[in-house]
């Protein structure tokens, strides 16, 4: 092609401004041969400090327990390689898949339509205020404090190029975001989405019903996230508190936290905004025989007919991560997951009591509920904590930034703490006693 | 492909019929042709005041999501309800029953800037 139009390699590469180049060659080393690399792999290997079996960290990704026959099933040879479904009469097995996932989703989120999947937590929230966006027109959203940062972020790399502002509402006194400040900043001028994360970053359970009755005296869409998906098994979300959109990170359904990813987008919404919503959604039809056949359905919104009016760029999901979440979803079942979110909030509530008796933490916001993570106040430095759980198989909490939440007498620094089901009890005395 | 002779025609395939000072406006049976099997009409709202060339709405077929722009100045005074729940209508009877909306004619000299039935035939010859 470079030769049809006349140019070289080179006129391409002066197209990138100045620094986007890198400058003299990659510098690779010297190529390895099978065994040269396994020795070296091995040696790296080895500096891993041993298998965790469970994690103080939360923040985002939850390590929970994965059946076996999760992996196994997701990893059947006709699942991985399986294309996009854009030829449904080849994809009947893909299609029905992401269906099932889709209607585990509606059922959990407590809303009228999901679509079946997006790429992770963070990037859906962003595509919820967008959708909001497109449907308000105002060019001002609103997301609480309390919301993980990262998500936050996310919004705003989202938003910016379409010129939307983004405010943020302030934590009140209890690590929830403050009603008054948002009915304020909500009558300040017009507003497109108010987005609240439950349980927020700080672990705490927010009122979504209360939010939802300001918002909505206000005419903007309210937008419920989440990053800890186990929360769908216990907590309320969706049309009964007044939801527009619930939007979160799917990883607790039976996907390992992989350093980050791939993960799990889930999108959930009304059926009024059936031609607004971002992504992929697949419908069940009938066939030319009058079978029960799948389709991607409300095509017309995606980026392949729409172009630059599309209602998003994403023109995939992660299919094999939701069909995992499905297939997690259907092993635990209704009354095991459930039992599972209970699990988690009984878990926490040991945690906190064995760390309060220590002596050495307290909690934070005592008085606002949580559900499998919560903020501790402590005299012992993140340095120390660290060294102190070097020899045990979890993960140390997260330490938060000085002056992130109100301090506590004595007791400077700060702890995102998480406890799942997958701290037991023997690993649970090991912690404490390492703490005391 | 059927045509209309009182009408006039913009480039983008929409029709303009005048009915005393209304102008009742279309997608062409070219334009159905070439979308396929219509399955949604998009709201347009009754009362908003548009200038030649905007958006008046947009028509989704099972292949395509097309922007229709309305061909002439003015007020929007009614909108086609049956084709809203019976959007095939603009497939079998475009000049017709699936006319979309009527708009009150602002400035009817724009007209003359469309172009007539035989010179927008002769435009989408194949």
């Amino acid at each position: 092609m470079l030769q049809k139009i006349g140019l070289q390699f080179d006129d391409i590469v002066k197209c990138f401004s100045g620094n986007a180049c890198i400058e003299g060659g990659l510098h690779l080393p010297e190529g390895l041969t099978e065994d040269q690399m396994v020795e070296e792999w091995d040696i790296m290997m080895s500096r891993n400090s041993g298998p965790k079996k469970a994690s103080l960290l939360g923040a985002g990704a939850y390590m929970h327990f994965i059946p076996a026959i999760v992996p196994h099933l997701a990893s059947l040879p006709g699942f991985v390689t399986a294309y996009t479904p854009y030829q449904p009469e080849i994809s009947q097995g893909t299609l029905q898949s992401l269906f099932e996932f889709q209607s585990f989703i509606v059922e959990l989120t407590g809303m009228e339509l999901a679509n079946c999947s997006m790429y992770d937590g963070a990037s859906s929230t962003a595509e919820a205020m967008l959708m909001a966006h497109r449907v308000k027109k105002a060019n001002r959203v609103l997301a609480a404090a309390t919301v993980n940062p990262n998500y936050l972020a996310t919004v705003r790399t989202y938003l910016k190029p379409h010129g939307i502002a983004v405010d943020v509402v302030r934590m009140d006194g209890n690590g929830q975001v403050s009603l008054e400040d948002l009915a304020s900043q909500l009558s300040a001028s017009a507003c497109s989405a108010v987005l609240v994360q439950s349980p927020n970053y700080l672990g705490i359970i927010e009122d979504l019903a209360a939010v939802a009755t300001i918002v909505h005296r206000h005419d903007a869409l309210f937008v419920e996230s989440f990053t800890e998906a186990m929360a769908l098994g216990l907590l309320k979300y969706g049309v009964d508190t007044g939801a527009d959109v619930v939007t979160g990170e799917g990883q607790s359904l039976g996907l390992s936290m992989s350093f980050g990813g791939p993960h799990l987008g889930i999108f959930a919404t009304l059926k009024k905004y059936n031609r607004e919503f971002p992504g992929r959604i697949v419908g069940e039809s009938i066939d030319t025989k009058g079978r029960q056949a799948f389709v991607m359905t409300l095509r017309a919104r995606e980026q392949d007919i729409r172009r630059e009016k599309a209602t998003s760029n994403i023109c995939s999901n992660h299919a094999l991560n939701a069909l995992t979440a499905a297939v997690y979803l259907g092993s635990v079942g209704e009354s095991g997951f459930r039992a599972l979110a209970c699990e988690n909030v009984a878990k926490l509530k040991k945690l906190i009591n064995g760390l309060e008796a220590t002596g050495h933490f307290t909690r934070v916001f005592k008085q606002s509920p949580v559900f499998n993570e919560a903020v501790l106040a402590s005299s012992i430095a993140p340095e120390d904590v660290r060294s102190r759980l070097a020899g045990l198989p979890v993960f140390p909490p997260l330490a938060l930034a000085r002056g992130a939440v109100p301090d506590v007498q004595g007791m400077p620094y700060t702890y995102l703490v998480c406890a799942t089901e997958m701290l037991k009890d023997s690993i649970l005395e090991q912690v404490l006693g390492a703490l005391s | 492909m059927k045509i209309q002779n009182d009408a006039r025609y913009a480039k983008s395939d929409e029709w303009v019929r005048v009915e005393g000072s209304v102008g009742v406006i279309g997608i062409s049976d070219y334009a159905q042709d070439k979308l396929g099997d219509v399955v949604f009409v998009g709201d347009i709202s009754v009362g908003s005041i548009l200038k030649a060339g905007d958006l008046l709405t947009s028509i989704e077929s099972v292949k395509a999501a097309s922007d229709v722009y309305t061909p002439v100045s003015g007020k929007v005074l009614e909108v086609n309800h049956e084709v809203t729940a019976k959007p095939e209508l603009i497939n079998t009877d475009a000049f017709g029953a699936g006319w979309l909306a009527k708009i009150e004619l602002s400035n009817p000299d724009e007209l003359n800037d469309l172009m007539s039935a035989t010179d927008y035939a002769e435009h989408r010859k194949e």
